[in-house]
Order: C-alpha cells, then structure tokens, then sequence
C-alpha cells in the first residue's frame, strides 16, 4: 500500500510551491478538473509564438471568433475564450459565481488550474493585503523570494511597486 | 446630398489604415472582420461609426473623445475587434510589444504619445461637435 507524509489537492501554482516546500517528504500531488485537447504547437512562450507564427487566428480567436464573443463584457479575459484554453474557464461562471463589487474573480475549474494559462504576473501581498490575517509580509518575505527564483515570476519590483 | 454608407470592407480598410499603417491590409483581415460583425452582432444596423467612416474623420481622435463622454461604444468595439484581428499576424507585433529593452526609446515614445494625445483630444472634440455626432 503505497503512504504518503502529505497530500496536496490541485496542481496550480500554489500547489506546486506547495509541494515544493514538502520536499523531501514523500507527496501525493492529487488533481482532478476540465481538460483540454493537446496543442503542442502552442506549448511555448506566447511572444516568441506571435512573432514567429504567420497566423495564429485560428489558435487564439477561433474559426467562430470564440474569442470574441461578449467582447465588452468582462471579466474572463479574451485570450481565455481562444479555443485551446476555454477549458481553462470551462463551467467556472456556473459552478462557482463570484459577486462582488471591488473585483472581478476568474477561478478555475482545470486540471492544473489557471498555471493552464500561466502569464507569471503574481503580486506579493502586502501588510495591507494582509490586514486581518495573522501573518505579515515579512513572514512571507523568504518565501516569495523563494518562489521567484523557482518559477521565475514577472515583474517583482516595478509592476508590483504600482499596485502597492 | 445623402451619404453612402460605408461597407464593412471599407470600413476594416479605413480603420486599419487610420491606426496601423503603413502595414498594408491583408485581405484575410478584411474578410475576417466582416466575419466576424455577421458572427457577434448579425443584424446590427447601421451606427454613427458608418458616418465617420463616410466622413474620413480622424478615428483615434473621435473615439478618445466619445470614449470620454461613454458614448458610441460601437467605435470602441469596432477598434477592439480590428485591434484583435491582427495582434495574431506576425507583422504587427511591433505595435503591441516591445521587445527590446531601450528607455530613451520609451522615454521619447512616451512624451510622443502625451502631446499626440492632447492633441488628439482637443481635435476629438472640435470633431465631434462640427459633425454633429453625439
């Protein structure tokens, strides 16, 4: 029978940094979620794609302008209706609504999760962000740090220092 | 004297030409937006957009103006659309990313920008009041 020290439910980022901070121990990564159709042409950074693809209509709007569809209604981001990863946002506006009025929550129902369409764009908390909760930046410091360097996250300073 | 409203083809053209020339539109482009109006807004009627069109109004200047004041959505669409519709050729990748790292570049592309649009806005709106389209 095979044993684990510990189980992590989902294999998105936060799960994977999860997993990450396990290691050593003996981790069962269980995950369960939509699935999209292999596109293995697309399996690469998406600016080398768009320079080096003549077309790429067919991949990121879709042949029935999939993309396009409720173009002025938000929140689900147009490049998240392209036709190799609707699967990502698949059953999400029904399955679990969000309602708020100071933001606009996209969640995904996946298999891996939004790291299906992982952009790297993560901001740190910040003491303000954390108002409430019994943990500071400072804690969470080394960590992030620590993320940064294994999953080379975008935009650590500058574009973080703007939503600050 | 009636105005001829402009097709979807004209339409794509002048929008293109107004916001990324000198690349020349590739007729694929065309059919696609025509396409793509028949496919999300099948049965639209004419808008006020046809009207700028016919009129070859300054287009970036007119929907900086109307933008501000919510009005004419439509042209914003339209823009939108056109905008998606060649972000996935290769030949416009220059217009939406940079790629390399040169910040007196961006220092003097930016101040462009500022003083194109002021002057976009002010002519925007002389636009928008002579020809009469709120």
């Amino acid at each position: 029978m095979n044993c684990f020290d510990a189980i992590v439910v989902g294999s998105g980022p936060g799960a994977a940094f999860a997993a990450l901070g396990l290691r050593g121990k003996r981790v069962l990564i269980l995950d369960v979620g939509f699935d999209g159709a292999p596109a293995p042409h697309l399996n690469r950074n998406v600016y080398e794609l768009r320079r080096e693809s003549d077309d790429l209509f067919p991949d990121l709007i879709g042949d029935e302008f999939q993309s396009l569809h409720n173009l002025h209604r938000r929140p689900i981001s147009l490049k998240l209706k392209a036709p190799h990863v609707s699967f990502i946002v698949r059953g999400w506006p029904e399955l679990t609504p969000i309602v708020s009025n100071t933001f606009e929550g996209v969640i995904s129902l996946s298999k891996g999760g939004l790291a299906n369409a992982w952009g790297a764009g993560v901001f740190r908390f910040n003491d303000r962000d954390l108002r409430g909760f019994p943990i500071s930046e400072q804690v969470l410091l080394p960590h992030y740090d620590e993320v940064t360097r294994e999953i080379d996250i975008y935009g650590s300073f500058f574009v973080a220092a703007a939503f600050s | 004297m009636i105005e001829r409203l402009p097709t979807l083809a004209e339409e794509a053209r002048y929008l293109h030409d107004s916001l990324f020339s000198p690349i020349p539109i590739d007729p694929s482009i065309v059919t696609r937006y025509e396409n793509a109006h028949h496919a999300l807004f099948p049965g639209e009627s004419p808008t006020s957009v046809t009207r700028i069109v016919a009129r070859r109004l300054d287009v970036q200047a007119v929907e900086f103006s109307l933008r501000r004041r919510h009005s004419c959505p439509e042209l914003t669409r339209k823009i939108q659309i056109l905008c998606y519709l060649v972000e996935v050729r290769a030949p416009y990748q220059n217009f939406f990313i940079a790629s390399r790292r040169e910040p007196f570049h961006a220092v003097l592309s930016l101040s462009w920008c500022l003083l194109s649009t002021v002057w976009k806005g002010l002519k925007g709106e002389y636009l928008v009041r002579v020809h009469e389209l709120l």
